[in-house]
């Protein structure tokens, strides 16, 4: 089933073919963006009070997960960091193809990458610390420009960044996707779309729309629908969910970052309770050390093993019941858990963003000069943010189990399917209990 | 003579190992750790009161503790102005460097990006 159609000879086509697009919305971003790490860098020390930690953190962070699902990669067609790499490589670009480990290995460079700013966050307080802030904001521009350099297209995007990878798990489960139309590819001897033509380059993010089954990598960014003479790209909007149901050939480094991920919100989750301090102090006495980098490393090294571990002894209690290695199933059904993350990742952040969100405007406010007295930062009152969450816990549950369904549909006969999903099943539950338990603890505000 | 492959590896090696080195230390300058750890009890007592005014008149010994302020707390309210003044510029200064270091190596990146291209078309022709 698919929804209405928006296709590309609508309102949506013009605007994405137009010669304006997508620079009319990367020019805005970019100001934002300079005014946000000069704020960082120069605005006040204390993270409360700067207006670019409460744009970056409690605006722009929380809400991307949201974007990322409605309108797949569009971010990344727009973001700030690109910009100043696409002007970087029209000046000085080398345009060398990009290096052969990066094309085995790009993936779980992103999931290193993404580990280690988290763990960076926590140990380093990037996140309380507006300079912090500010110096991962430009270390990511200069990686940007670096590969912008000397790589060709969007090298950096689609197989360094993290904040990629993070966009392609929630887009392949958003509800917009890019296709060719095959009859109209079927007889194309042009390519357009991937090598460039006279009104736009090629498509930035390596993708053949001809032979594309994943909005993952997509970036919308419309060079294949200026480039192509046959008018067959489209963009469509579709169920959300619905590509992780037939993955052909699942890769278990993308179900690796899905878990990855879940482990990540675990950390968040766990380090923003208010028992959080409590623990480690429990953890100092029988690690018999103060260091806060070992004793969070601990925990953070637990917390991102538990989604692991559960999912290998899920797919190992499948395995048993369809005779497909370990390995596989760990592939196959790891798909099924990037709702779940989602809704996990979002109701998390729905804290900073309804219980904090006030400072949004306060700490504008206060950069303009204007003090204004708030006692909370809270747009809405905690009750109804739990309510929230445990409603997108809810949804979260209900779509990676209905996806883990349909992975079974596609694959086994009738009779297996309800025993190979069981132990996949367990896992989404339990998972979603660890998720739903942490939410009813007492958070504490980053702003 | 060295190929433009060669040199780009080389390249890329020296500044990812200018990164390692220099990452730690511009971490360490974002940390708020040393203002707190300036505060020492010496600091509190002989400047603007001496050491009876601490002996259980308005206050006791655990109300110092620490326990009722937050670590921003202590940046922000116990500063004297001319503290905070001198803090501010500190912290403004580190964030020139750091951005001047990250300006730097956009700079030195763009530049060799530059002058290989400009040794490719050369080549070419």
């Amino acid at each position: 089933m698919k929804w209405p159609m928006v296709h590309t000879d609508t309102m949506l086509k013009s605007i994405v073919k137009s010669k304006w697009y997508p620079g009319i919305f990367q020019f805005p971003v970019l100001a934002v963006f300079i005014f946000i790490t000069y704020e960082l860098f120069f605005g006040p020390m204390n993270a409360h009070k700067n207006f670019g930690t409460a744009l970056t953190w409690v605006l722009w962070w929380p809400v991307l997960p949201l974007l990322f699902l409605c309108m797949g990669r569009f971010w990344c067609a727009i973001c700030p960091f690109a910009t100043i790499s696409d002007w970087v490589q029209k000046i000085v670009g080398n345009n060398r193809p990009v290096p052969r480990f990066l094309k085995k290995y790009g993936i779980w460079f992103i999931d290193v990458f993404f580990i280690m700013i988290t763990w960076g966050d926590h140990v380093f307080g990037i996140v309380e610390s507006p300079r912090g802030s500010g110096f991962m904001m430009v270390l990511i521009a200069l990686g940007a420009i670096t590969a912008g350099a000397f790589f060709e297209r969007r090298t950096w995007c689609r197989y360094v960044c993290f904040l990629g990878g993070l966009a392609g798990n929630y887009s392949r489960a958003g509800m917009v996707e890019l296709r060719g139309t095959p009859e109209k590819c079927r007889s194309c001897t042009v390519a357009a779309c991937y090598k460039g033509g006279r009104k736009a380059s090629g498509c930035p993010m390596f993708e053949f729309p001809k032979t594309m089954d994943t909005n993952a990598r997509c970036n919308l960014c419309g060079n294949c629908l200026k480039n192509c003479p046959y008018d067959s790209p489209h963009i469509s909007f579709r169920l959300p969910t619905k590509e992780l149901w037939f993955i052909q050939r699942p890769r278990f480094e993308e179900s690796f970052l899905a878990v990855v991920i879940m482990g990540i919100v675990f950390v968040q989750n766990i380090t923003m309770v208010a028992i959080w301090q409590e623990a480690q102090t429990w953890l100092e006495h029988l690690l018999g050390t103060q260091e806060y980098a070992i004793t969070f490393t601990v925990i953070f090294l637990i917390a991102m093993a538990i989604p692991v571990a559960l999912l290998y002894f899920g797919s190992w209690g499948a395995a048993k019941k369809d005779g497909e290695s370990v390995h596989m199933n760990f592939s196959r059904f790891g798909y099924s858990l990037i709702p779940l993350d989602f809704s996990a990742h979002m109701a998390h952040n729905l804290f900073h963003l309804l219980a904090e969100g006030k400072s949004i405007f306060n700490t504008g406010m206060a950069a303009l000069g204007i003090s204004v007295s708030s006692s909370s930062a809270a747009v809405v009152s905690m009750g109804t943010i739990h309510i929230l969450q445990y409603v997108l816990l809810l949804l979260g549950m209900l779509g990676s189990m209905y996806t883990a369904y349909k992975i079974s549909k596609s694959h086994y006969t009738a009779a297996d399917i309800l025993r190979i999903t069981l132990p996949i099943g367990i896992l989404i539950v339990v998972l979603t209990m660890a998720n739903a338990y942490l939410f009813t603890l007492p958070m504490v505000h980053r702003m | 003579m060295i190929s433009d492959g060669t040199r780009l590896k080389k390249v890329m090696c020296s500044v990812t190992a200018f990164l390692m080195f220099s990452m730690p230390a511009l971490a360490a300058n974002f940390s708020e750790k040393p203002l707190v750890v300036s505060m020492t009890q010496d600091d509190m007592s002989g400047h603007d009161m001496n050491k009876d005014d601490m002996s259980g008149h308005d206050m006791n010994k655990d109300d110092m503790s620490g326990h009722d302020m937050s670590k921003d707390d202590m940046d922000e309210h116990d500063m004297s102005g001319h503290d905070r003044e001198t803090h501010e510029t500190q912290t403004q200064d580190t964030s020139f460097s750091i951005l001047s270091v990250f300006a730097g190596l956009s700079v030195l990146v763009i530049g060799i990006a530059g002058i290989l291209k400009y040794m490719g078309i050369r080549k070419r022709r």
